[in-house]
């Protein structure tokens, strides 16, 4: 088991890349808590960029 | 005092010492082991509510005075290699008058099992030992308390409690994986134990049954899979759909994929209407990546707004 799984480490560049990554998703987060309404109003605007990268991208598509 | 605590190679033994009376902590007293004998990994004060027995570390020369009788023999007691197999392999102890016991790992109600390289007790034994309400207000501080995980991720007391049972989950995920094989595991999120597994091919393991059952027992779990690496290694809009769509039920959502383990929760502070709202999206985002209509680079554009948005609380640990 062991051996199998050291055969599955990712290389040192590998690890590194991995971690930055995990640090950079971490970054991301927002620095307080928000409430339910700033929350609310993330996901209304969630949904319209959303819906309007799909329409953009189905226009895209049909027109070539 | 520290010379107690230099470490295994100058203090290779370790000696029970009880300072109770209960019969199998007496039956114990003195016993001198080697440190890395596997009876110490479930058999460690405190070994029952209330125990107040010791393990203390012995040097190779105390060791060699108990067992050849010095002045310092009648402190301590030196098994036989047969005897110790015995105690080892099947938890029966001879004792000096020829009576031998049984000092199996306890499994009964309120006995305490905890591996002494690791600073925490299971979660199910924590629970056995508090009343119901002591308890609740006990989960509750726990899942306000942060701590610095050994990665330096910052947690709550509760994730670090529930960290050895998703690490099992996790290598059998993994094992399952190396096989073509996928699992999914549900751990109660209040007592850390697995209540349901499945295994099947590709896509093939559907946990709506697991979630209906958690659901009419009213537990909330955290839902451990693995995914395969090939496009997005990151939760896909399927795994945060059934998030929100059962959020009653899903506390956290766990996806192994190779050496990383994410963890997405719901962020407890979104309405219904706002959840119900954003499961419509996510489905609508899963059609869209099912049908090759929304790209890999597209969704993971998606999920990043998400996370910073603040409505899904995300993390990823990269590590075996």
């Amino acid at each position: 088991m062991n051996n199998e799984l050291d055969a599955e480490r990712p290389s040192p560049e590998e690890l590194e890349r991995l971690k930055r990554r995990a640090e950079y998703f971490r970054s991301l987060r927002p620095k307080r808590n928000l409430t339910t309404e700033e929350l609310d109003k993330a996901i209304d605007e969630i949904i319209k960029e959303e819906a309007e990268r799909d329409r953009m991208m189905e226009g895209g598509s049909a027109k070539s | 005092m520290c010379s107690k605590y230099r470490g295994k190679i100058r203090q290779p033994w370790r000696q029970w010492n009880a300072t109770e009376f209960q019969p199998i902590a007496a039956a114990l007293d003195g016993l001198i082991l080697p440190a890395d004998s596997p009876f110490w990994k479930d058999h460690f004060p405190p070994w029952d509510w209330g125990c107040r027995c010791q393990v203390v570390p012995i040097t190779a020369e105390e060791y060699k005075e108990i067992a050849q009788g010095g002045p310092g023999a009648a402190q301590g007691r030196v098994l036989s290699d047969v005897e110790r197999r015995e105690l080892e392999r099947n938890g029966r102890l001879a004792l000096p008058n020829g009576q031998v016991i049984n000092v199996s790992a306890r499994q009964d109600e309120g006995a305490l099992r905890w591996d002494p390289r690791d600073l925490r007790i299971p979660l199910e034994d924590l629970r056995r030992a508090y009343d119901p309400e002591v308890w609740q207000r006990f989960a509750e501080d726990m899942r306000g308390a942060r701590v610095t995980l050994a990665d330096g991720e910052r947690g709550t007391a509760w994730d670090w409690l529930l960290d050895p049972a998703r690490d099992d989950a996790r290598r059998q995920i993994m094992a399952q994986a190396r096989r073509d094989k996928e699992m999914a595991v549900a751990i109660d999120w209040d007592t850390g134990e697995r209540i349901a597994a499945r295994v099947g091919t590709a896509n093939s393991v559907s946990v709506a049954d697991i979630i209906q059952d958690a659901r009419k027992a009213g537990r909330r779990i955290s839902l451990e899979h693995g995914h395969t690496p090939e496009g997005s290694d990151l939760p896909s809009p399927q795994d945060l759909m059934r998030l929100v769509s059962d959020s009653d039920v899903v506390a956290q959502l766990g996806v192994h994929v190779g050496w990383v383990r994410h963890t997405v929760r719901l962020t407890e502070e979104v309405s219904r209407k706002g959840s119900e709202r954003l499961a419509e999206r996510l489905f609508a985002n899963a059609l869209a990546m099912r049908d090759g209509k929304m790209s890999t680079a597209d969704w993971e554009a998606r999920f990043r707004g998400y996370v910073q948005r603040g409505v899904f609380h995300y993390e990823q640990r990269v590590g075996r």
